[in-house]
């Protein structure tokens, strides 16, 4: 499949791609199903008016075409001297953010990241709305941290749980068993899900 | 080489006239709404610009808004190549038509492009930060004029060339821009409600597109409108730097944003959310 790309912003990385003959909006946050379609006559519009540089760079995969819009933006805003930070920090942020926001927050984190098996991600980012200001401007929201924090431990608890009992007593896998590879399976089943990917990074 | 802003103050009697005729085409009932809708673009109108986040950041930190000449002219110095060839290169295709209407004109290369604003935000997916300007600064302009939609479509011709004569018909100068915006759009106004009439100014794909020269920074702006699916993203992309591992692009732009949170909060800007 090849991904023309057409235009680009750098300094945002947000990239208009041809592909199978419609141009698609790439921008952060990058995913495929996020990748809005444009009409065609928004491409001169992208160029003429709002900045984007024209581009003939062809791709293979989304994933080149996302690394090549990383890069950029980073290369210019190395040019223009700013930097981009290594992370933000959770309570900075959730001290800021308003209330209405940080209660679809915790929406996410109760539908998404506890249900995905995200404990760890979930829990430091509930510790940090309990740890900051949340507690005195937004009791409500304080609360509901705290019963997602309970929450998430109890489903962390039980999944382990579930890992260890497949681990004493499970019959299911008998050639791994007869080949004494029920422990080393067990521990990669593990790590993947705590990786969330069964491929291991580079 | 034509003066552009001294064209449009030429066109102001034909302006008069045509906003004339069209009213006397009218009912008399049609006619008042065609005249209340002039007396509130001439009261409410303001001048916008559609931009990048990565822009309004820039204006909070001090530099000012610059056109697509300043902004190549600036990567030559970063990069040590001809602006031309950047700007060349940038526009590719589109090269040809901007240049030959920014040509045309005494400082053409100094014309800002924005539009006329009389409430909600501009059309753009890709420059989805409506920088509105203040009344001030809009009547602080000696160079201020309006055409009733993008340059490059209504002043060319259909074999793409630029036409003077379309273009003289057509250029209101900011004292007039409530008549031509009345005449352009006279047969939709009575059928459409008051509190919609921003629509007719700025909606979809169709604008007035102001043209001026001046210096647009931090104090020129009276806000910055955000539609709320922008809005909500931007916070979903930070909620996800919290949560995942985000790439440096990720990182960044929601550092951005923070940041515009942050001056929000310090009241050194406006931030409203449609």
């Amino acid at each position: 499949m090849a991904l023309h790309l057409e235009a680009f912003s750098p300094a945002e990385g947000v990239g208009i791609v041809r592909v199978d003959n419609k141009l698609r909006l790439v921008s952060p946050p990058y995913s495929r199903s996020g990748s809005a379609l444009l009409r065609e006559e928004s491409l001169s519009d992208a160029i003429v008016k709002h900045g984007f540089s024209s581009s003939d760079v062809v791709f293979n995969s989304w994933e080149e075409v996302i690394d090549y819009l990383n890069t950029k933006l980073i290369q210019v805003r190395s040019e223009l001297g700013q930097e981009i930070p290594d992370s933000l920090h959770a309570r900075d942020v959730i001290e800021i953010t308003p209330a209405p926001v940080l209660a679809r927050f915790m929406d996410k984190v109760e539908k998404e990241s506890i249900p995905s098996g995200r404990f760890e991600q979930a829990e430091d980012f509930l510790i940090a709305v309990l740890n900051s200001n949340v507690m005195t401007q937004a009791p409500e929201i304080a609360k509901t941290a705290a019963e997602l924090l309970q929450r998430s431990k109890e489903q962390q608890e039980h999944s382990e749980g579930g890992v260890e009992e497949l681990e004493r007593e499970d019959t299911r896998f008998e050639s791994l068993e007869r080949h004494s590879q029920v422990e080393e399976s067990t521990r990669v089943a593990k790590i993947i899900k705590k990786r969330h990917c069964v491929f291991a990074p580079c | 080489m034509l003066n552009l802003f001294e064209k449009a103050l030429a066109n102001s009697s034909a302006l008069e006239d045509a906003f004339k005729a069209v009213l006397a085409g009218m009912s008399d009932d049609d006619g008042n709404v065609i005249r209340d809708f002039a007396n509130w673009i001439e009261q409410q109108a303001l001048i916008s610009i559609g931009t990048k986040l990565f822009v309004v950041l820039e204006l909070l930190n001090g530099r000012t808004y610059q056109n697509t000449y300043e902004r190549a002219e600036e990567q030559a110095r970063l990069s040590g190549r001809d602006a031309k060839e950047i700007l060349r290169e940038q526009l590719n295709t589109y090269y040809e038509r901007r240049i030959a209407f920014d040509s045309k004109f005494e400082d053409g290369k100094k014309f800002r492009y924005a539009a006329l604003n009389a409430g909600g935000l501009g059309p753009s997916v890709f420059s989805p930060y409506c920088i509105v300007l203040k009344g001030s600064f809009q009547s602080s302009l000696d160079h201020i004029a309006c055409l009733p939609g993008d340059s490059l479509v209504v002043t060319f011709s259909d074999d793409g060339s630029f036409d003077e004569p379309l273009f003289e018909s057509q250029i209101a100068p900011h004292s007039r821009r409530h008549l031509l915006a009345a005449k352009e759009r006279a047969t939709e106004i009575p059928t459409v409600a008051r509190e919609e009439w921003p629509s007719l100014i700025l909606s979809g794909s169709r604008y007035f597109e102001v043209i001026f020269m001046g210096e647009v920074t931090l104090d020129s702006m009276q806000c910055v409108r955000v539609p709320e699916p922008e809005y909500t993203a931007k916070w979903d992309l930070t909620f996800q730097n919290l949560i995942a591992n985000p790439n440096d692009a990720e990182r960044a732009l929601a550092h951005d944003f923070l940041q515009l949170r942050r001056e929000q909060l310090a009241g050194r800007v406006i931030v409203e959310v449609i």
